[in-house]
């Protein structure tokens, strides 16, 4: 497991985004994440990093009782650690924050 | 549904350009002759406005170069589309005196990789500098500006390093647009057209480098085959978005280099409305099918591939 305690968002953005421009994610990895960021029903909003590695945010536009958490785990690659739901509130009730925990390999 | 969001026109006006570069799917080159007269273009465009097309978008050849380019701008001005320029940026002291002439809505310079890559594609040794330097000179002066970055089956390890370069240099946008076996793109050595994987590779990258420069809008011409499974198809009658302008005179549909049997014809005659034809809609709806199953794709090149493979069936 990668060890990324020392890494910020920058560095861990850098670190991902140099390792998929140079071919070093397999093929099977690349298919997961790009299952997960291209979807319709969540749009990936958000990236950053947590204590169990990283963490992604979705955006889900409809009411907290419509929202599909098991749909969601479908696209999440990797190991999933926590999720957190947040409602954007009086600005717009309808819009969820899913913030989806990861554990980085 | 259009296959854009806005009408676009997309307008060769001429295949002279001042670097001869390996990939080059309209083979531009210095040998090329002046191009078309601004106000033949103007008059197809003039028509299309009252259509409902309001933005024009100028590549080539070099744009730059043309010789009734300040005509054509102004013309299309007047015709209220806004006006967007794609330029080598070879002449970085010419690209911004014509940016301050005539305030296009959107510049952007093109580039293929850091600068070995981009100067062996462009076969011209510091092109990728004076591109660098057109770029920030654009965004000092306040115009909005971006990078359009080719994408072939190699180099895109050059990508995260050019976008930070680029971001830094003043660039509202990065536009990741995959080459084209096309023109000179067909028989090149060096440039090849991307593998699926590597389209792949290449959307997921763009979100994350998206992420990364916040400042600047990173985007990859390319789709996943789910995606383009859930868009609407183009429906016979509709307005076609892009129409594309050779600098032959010919008006296409949606791609360059589709076979001659699409063509709406040549605008110093009589040109058809530009809205899909039964065959056209047809067309689309085979390459569509078949993009659909594949892991991701360019779409554009597919097109025109079954296109001409279509004609000589």
């Amino acid at each position: 497991m990668l060890n990324v305690e020392k890494l910020n968002t920058e560095q861990a953005l850098e670190l991902m985004a140099n390792r998929v421009a140079s071919n070093k994610i397999s093929r099977d990895s690349l298919g997961a994440i790009s299952k997960a960021i291209f979807n319709d029903e969540f749009p990936v909003i958000g990236f950053d990093v947590c204590k169990y590695g990283t963490c992604w945010d979705f955006e889900f536009k409809g009411p907290l009782v419509k929202f599909d958490l098991q749909r969601l785990m479908e696209l999440v690659p990797g190991r999933v650690r926590n999720v957190d739901i947040m409602i954007d509130g009086i600005t717009d009730p309808e819009r969820l924050r899913v913030r989806v925990g990861q554990e980085l390999g | 549904m259009a296959l854009m969001a806005r009408r676009v026109v997309h307008i060769h006006p001429t295949l002279l350009c001042n670097l001869t570069c390996a990939h080059c799917y309209s083979t531009s080159s210095p040998k090329m002759p002046r191009g078309l007269e601004p106000e033949d273009i103007l008059r197809a465009t003039a028509k299309m406005a009252k259509d409902g097309y309001d933005s024009a978008s100028l590549s080539g050849g070099e744009p730059t170069i043309y010789f009734g380019l300040d005509r054509l701008c102004a013309g299309l001005r007047d015709q209220g589309y806004a006006v967007s320029v794609i330029t080598n940026g070879l002449q970085p002291d010419r690209i911004v005196n014509f940016a301050e002439r005539h305030q296009p809505d959107l510049i952007s310079v093109s580039f293929d990789g850091l600068a070995p890559r981009h100067d062996l594609i462009r076969r011209k040794k510091g092109s990728f500098d004076r591109a660098m330097t057109t770029l920030k000179a654009l965004s000092d002066k306040g115009h909005r500006c971006g990078a359009v970055v080719s994408l072939g089956e190699d180099g895109m390890e050059d990508i995260p390093a050019l976008v930070a370069q680029v971001a830094a240099a003043g660039a509202g946008h990065v536009q990741l647009h995959p080459v084209s076996e096309l023109g000179r793109g067909l028989t090149s050595a060096i440039v090849k057209e991307p593998r699926d994987e590597t389209l792949l590779r290449a959307m997921v990258l763009s979100q994350l480098l998206d992420v990364m420069h916040p400042e600047c809008r990173i985007i990859c011409d390319a789709l996943t085959g789910e995606l383009l499974q859930a868009k609407p198809r183009p429906k016979v009658g509709e307005l076609v978005s892009p129409v594309v302008i050779g600098a032959d005179g010919q008006v296409f549909p949606v791609a360059y280099g589709l076979a001659d049997q699409f063509s709406f014809g040549d605008l110093r005659g009589a040109l058809a409305e530009t809205v899909y034809s039964p065959d056209m809609v047809d067309l689309i709806d085979r390459c569509w099918d078949a993009a659909a199953k594949r892991e991701a794709t360019a779409f554009y090149p597919d097109l025109t591939r079954l296109s001409q493979t279509m004609v000589s069936a």
